[in-house]
């Protein structure tokens, strides 16, 4: 969580914009830095969360689909699709269902622009899926940076084609429609229904019971429980 | 090659000339043959002197400049696409194959299909698993593939057939240097001898599709759900937002920072903020949000 909180803050636009961070020298502190942090932190076992994987019974998992089994945990009953990729440090509830060519547990979007060249900040972290969630095909789950983990709360219903950005929090039934971006480190509360091919800001939080049209861009905090039109977002 | 000789039936040549590649209105392709429909379209032929011949319909020759030579049919496109899928077997006009290159250091995942030739991986390159590469895709060093991605995907052209049977794309796809293409992302590969470019250390998120002959500057920050059309031209050090458009043949300069969920439909300038359809002064949107 601190960890998380630090890299907000060093996006948020007073830190990332201010003269301090915009001098040479303090770039080229920060580049050194994220450069010896993504050589050093996957060797260590330090984020490790997902020690040992495990199987439940009653499963329905495709030839084809691509598990990391040696690092991921999957409960009972869970069907999951045709070329699905599942990587390390996922963790899947029981009765879950995962769409076709669905990716869980990619590298997130975390880059930085330092001294005229763009860093990327290695991942360590990994996707929690509770129980009772269905993901339809061609989603994408990206894990969350550091130790933390990107969560999809019980009875939730992701769709075809919808991005889940890294270090994203998402409460109990949720509905998120098809081809729905929604940005990294979001808290997004229960009940909550995302409209179709609509796009949301990073670091966003959505309250209980909010519901968001299709096709409207987010860019501010909602509070609960109001129902949104795209004028107002 | 000269227009008598690839329409042998003289008399739709009207002007003869020579074209060394073949092209549309908005490539950039050395003396390129192209086909023309509107009259609308002919100031374009102006604009672009890369331009050596001109297949039209009979009605619109008065308008075409004299030092451009012409042939006519009452279907340009269809006469452009038969033309098209002779030229696309010939070396002169297309990649050459190779047989592939792939380096000792890169990692491939088992489960990646790769084409059997004319494909070249380089130092340091991953490709993680389901990942698909058709020919003609070069690789340079450091570039990451992530799952599920297709590179030089040529699925487009069946809608440009058109009846001509036997085409091919000519074209291929280069990814430069550190490139990261996340999941479930498609590049296209060029229709015309060329490449589409992805510009070094840009990365491409999850879920986007690049058209064919779409040249990506450096440095480029592009998220998730972004789709680009077909021969784009974009800048060095763009950000683009999640589930942005950029129509085909637009131009989109350096520095441009295009907010998520806008259509681009027009060429964009250097340093500008784009907002839906508005574009505003990068520098004068920094100091309104200050003041704020």
């Amino acid at each position: 969580m601190i960890s998380q909180k630090m890299f907000l803050k060093m996006k948020s636009a007073g830190v990332a914009d201010s003269w301090l961070m915009r001098t040479s020298v303090m770039q080229s502190i920060m580049k050194t830095c994220i450069q010896i942090f993504n050589i050093l932190a996957p060797r260590t076992g330090l984020f490790q969360r997902v020690r040992a994987g495990s199987l439940g019974p009653g499963n329905e998992i495709d030839p084809t689909a691509i598990i990391d089994y040696q690092r991921v945990i999957i409960g009972a009953g869970c069907k999951i699709g045709k070329m699905a990729v599942i990587e390390k440090n996922t963790i899947i509830g029981s009765h879950v269902t995962i769409g076709d060519f669905t990716v869980i547990g990619s590298e997130g979007f975390e880059l930085r622009r330092l001294s005229g060249e763009i860093i990327p900040v290695i991942h360590l972290g990994g996707v929690i899926i509770h129980d009772n969630v269905t993901i339809g095909p061609r989603a994408c789950i990206d894990k969350s940076s550091l130790g933390e983990y990107t969560e999809i709360g019980e009875n939730s219903v992701i769709m075809e084609g919808v991005e889940v950005g890294h270090g994203i929090k998402i409460g109990r039934n949720v509905t998120v429609m098809e081809g729905t971006m929604i940005g990294g480190y979001a808290n997004i509360g229960n009940n909550v229904k995302i409209g179709r091919r609509c796009s949301t800001a990073d670091g966003l939080s959505l309250g209980d019971d909010v519901v968001i049209p299709d096709h409207s861009v987010v860019t501010r905090d909602v509070k609960s429980p109001v129902r949104v039109t795209p004028s107002d977002v | 090659m000269k227009l008598s000789d690839a329409f042998p039936e003289t008399t739709s040549i009207v002007r003869d000339g020579i074209f060394l590649s073949a092209g549309t209105l908005y490539s950039h392709h050395p003396s390129q043959i192209v086909y023309l429909t509107r009259k609308n379209d002919i100031p374009k032929i102006l604009q672009n002197p890369s331009i050596s011949c001109v297949i039209i319909t009979p009605d619109l020759v008065s308008g075409i400049p004299e030092n451009i030579g012409i042939a006519t049919a009452e279907d340009p496109r269809h006469a452009f696409f038969i033309l098209q899928s002779a030229l696309s077997h010939d070396p002169q006009f297309a990649l050459p194959p190779f047989a592939n290159r792939i380096s000792q250091s890169a990692k491939i995942h088992p489960s990646a299909k790769i084409a059997p030739n004319s494909v070249a991986v380089g130092k340091d390159v991953i490709i993680e698993k389901n990942v698909v590469i058709h020919e003609q895709s070069i690789f340079d060093e450091g570039t990451i593939v992530r799952s599920n991605s297709i590179i030089g995907d040529d699925q487009y052209l069946s809608g440009a057939l058109l009846g001509a049977s036997g085409i091919r794309c000519s074209g291929g796809v280069h990814l430069h240097r550190e490139t990261d293409i996340h999941a479930n992302t498609r590049i296209n590969r060029a229709f015309f001898k060329g490449y589409t470019e992805i510009g070094e250390q840009t990365k491409i998120d999850n879920l986007d599709a690049v058209g064919q002959g779409t040249i990506i500057g450096k440095r480029c920050l592009i998220c998730a759900g972004v789709t680009i059309g077909e021969l784009v031209r974009i800048g060095d050090d763009i950000w683009i937002g999640p589930n942005v458009t950029v129509e085909s043949q637009v131009s989109v300069g350096n520095n441009v920072y295009i907010t998520l969920g806008s259509t681009v439909r027009y060429d964009i300038e250097d340093d500008k903020v784009v907002k839906d359809n508005f574009a505003i002064d990068r520098k004068r949107f920094r100091k309104v949000m200050r003041g704020m």
